[in-house]
């Protein structure tokens, strides 16, 4: 039986993801949330926002704290409550949450929840420094090891107990980097093979530079609104009928499988509990490829197929376009880009154009139910969120 | 040992060359680094428990893009070793022929010589 969605998504807009040279974060935003207002029936839907949510990782990268009323501020609103969320790479889809209880609870009837991160104004060296304080100071970052390199102990024993191969970890990137040619927003238009991802330079190994999502500049904003008032704003309207939240130990040390990341499934099975549906039933996936491994691991955690076998089902095209389940047509955090803060919300933007139809080249036939997963840390915050287009 | 179970007090217990974890009293659960309230029963009771220092590589990386904190040392291994005991710690070495899922290894713990916090040791392998 269907239940009430929890609350609708009105309208969306996403910048052109890159690296923005000449931009500020609230200037990315501008450009997502002109989109978003351009896409909405109603002139006046900037009147009906009530409370702005935004997500956004480090104010180290612009060393700009206290973000959320600057962000309103540019973005034309006057004396709007607005708050910053904050869960390391899954902020946006933290801000989405949040977004989530605002409407559901009857506090607001129309939200905003938005995501941003401009991370190149900064060096390699500075930008891997502040991702890693995503990751335990007691633990992760005193060892030496990187977020690259707390993947990279997931995808070493899966390599060992499961038979996962290095060429499977680049045909992840392969595929991705495929969808994203045909996304106009995507950071890489670029076909790769993979050869290229096998030779491109070591990181952390067994991770290669083309295992490593981008480090990318943009932002994303989503209209959300109470169910009963969604066709005041739009013709089309996304309806939220899922939406799990989990939490893993601080520390990798404390994992019991270094080769699992168990708080995917939790997320999963509240989101797809509520929705009332299978995994199966869904139609279309964006999935959290912060590193290639990451996704094969996704695909494990949400049961795509089972434990140890998600290097198979890449390596038989499954998560293609026109695979069984089609995973990142968006071209992922690995070639779209992932601005930390804005990824969640990103990831929603691609299901709404696919959910809509609205997908061009990298449509998904016929997607009416879509699935998104976002991961915080090493693996320590968990989002998933089932979207599905009102009939 | 009357000290109270924190991250600091690990640290410094460790700078003198021991391997504390903390164990709760009503259950038995081993925790590192330390913590007072036991992630399996909750209990609050817990008490500090010396360690060897022997166990296995779980996993491996070796780090060719570094924070800056290590940019001296690349490439250098970060192992996950189970400890005899049955829990984990990280540990970083530049040996990097001794890195083998399964490999048999020593944790050492080494000063850091540091004069800003944190002050903590590290852990390498033998």
């Amino acid at each position: 039986m269907m239940n009430k969605p929890l609350a609708t998504i009105v309208s969306a807009g996403c910048s052109k993801f890159g690296k923005r040279k000449g931009v500020m974060a609230r200037e990315l935003l501008v450009e997502a949330f002109e989109e978003a207002l351009s896409r909405s029936k109603d002139p006046d839907i900037r009147g009906k926002i009530k409370i702005g949510i935004f997500g956004n990782f480090s104010e180290y990268f612009e060393h700009q704290a206290h973000v959320a009323p600057i962000f309103s501020d540019w973005l034309g609103f006057h004396n709007l409550p607005s708050v910053r969320v904050e869960d390391a790479c899954a902020s946006g889809s933290a801000a989405l949450r949040m977004g989530i209880l605002a409407i559901n609870s009857g506090l607001y009837d129309v939200a905003l929840v938005a995501g941003v991160e401009k991370m190149n104004n900064r060096t390699t060296t500075e930008v891997t420094d502040a991702l890693m304080s995503a990751s335990d100071i007691a633990v992760e970052q005193w060892s030496g090891l990187t977020f690259v390199g707390v993947f990279a102990l997931m995808a070493t024993a899966h390599m060992h107990k499961y038979g996962t191969t290095e060429e499977d970890l680049a045909l992840v990137a392969v595929k991705n980097h495929r969808n994203a040619y045909y996304n106009p927003k995507a950071h890489m238009q670029k076909i790769i093979t993979v050869e290229d991802a096998l030779k491109s330079r070591v990181i952390a190994w067994p991770l290669k530079l083309y295992d490593c999502s981008l480090v990318t500049d943009g932002a994303a904003c989503l209209i959300l609104a109470k169910p009963e008032i969604a066709r005041k704003f739009t013709d089309m309207p996304i309806n939220i009928i899922g939406s799990g939240h989990a939490n893993d130990h601080s520390a990798i040390t404390e994992r019991e499988d270094i080769t699992s990341i168990p708080g995917i499934k939790i997320a999963a099975r509240e989101a797809l509990e509520q929705a009332n549906i299978k995994i199966d039933d869904v139609d279309v996936f964006e999935l959290h490829d912060c590193f290639t491994i990451a996704e094969i691991i996704a695909y494990e955690e949400l049961g795509f197929t089972e434990k140890g076998k998600g290097g198979k089902l890449i390596e038989q095209g499954e998560t293609d376009l026109n695979g069984s389940f089609p995973s990142n047509p968006s071209g992922g955090l690995k070639a779209k880009g992932h601005p930390v803060g804005a990824t969640g919300i990103a990831q929603i933007y691609e299901l709404y154009l696919q959910l809509r139809g609205e997908a061009g080249q990298r449509q998904v036939k016929g997607a009416k139910k879509g699935l998104a997963q976002n991961m915080g840390g090493s693996g320590l915050t968990h989002f998933v969120t089932v979207l599905e287009a009102e009939k | 040992m009357s000290e109270e179970i924190t991250i600091e007090n690990f640290y410094s217990k460790a700078k003198s060359g021991k391997l504390f974890a903390s164990q709760c009293i009503d259950c038995g659960k081993l925790s590192l680094p330390p913590r007072k309230i036991c992630p399996v029963c909750y209990s609050t009771k817990a008490t500090w428990r010396e360690l060897g220092n022997e166990g296995i590589i779980e996993s491996f990386t070796i780090i060719h893009v570094p924070p800056k904190r290590f940019e001296h040392e690349v490439p250098y291994g970060v192992c996950l070793i189970e400890l005899n005991e049955g829990i984990k710690v990280l540990a970083r070495t530049t040996m990097l022929e001794k890195l083998k899922i399964g490999q048999k290894v020593k944790l050492k713990i080494i000063d850091a010589q540091r004069n800003e916090w944190p002050d903590w040791p590290y852990f390498t392998i033998e």
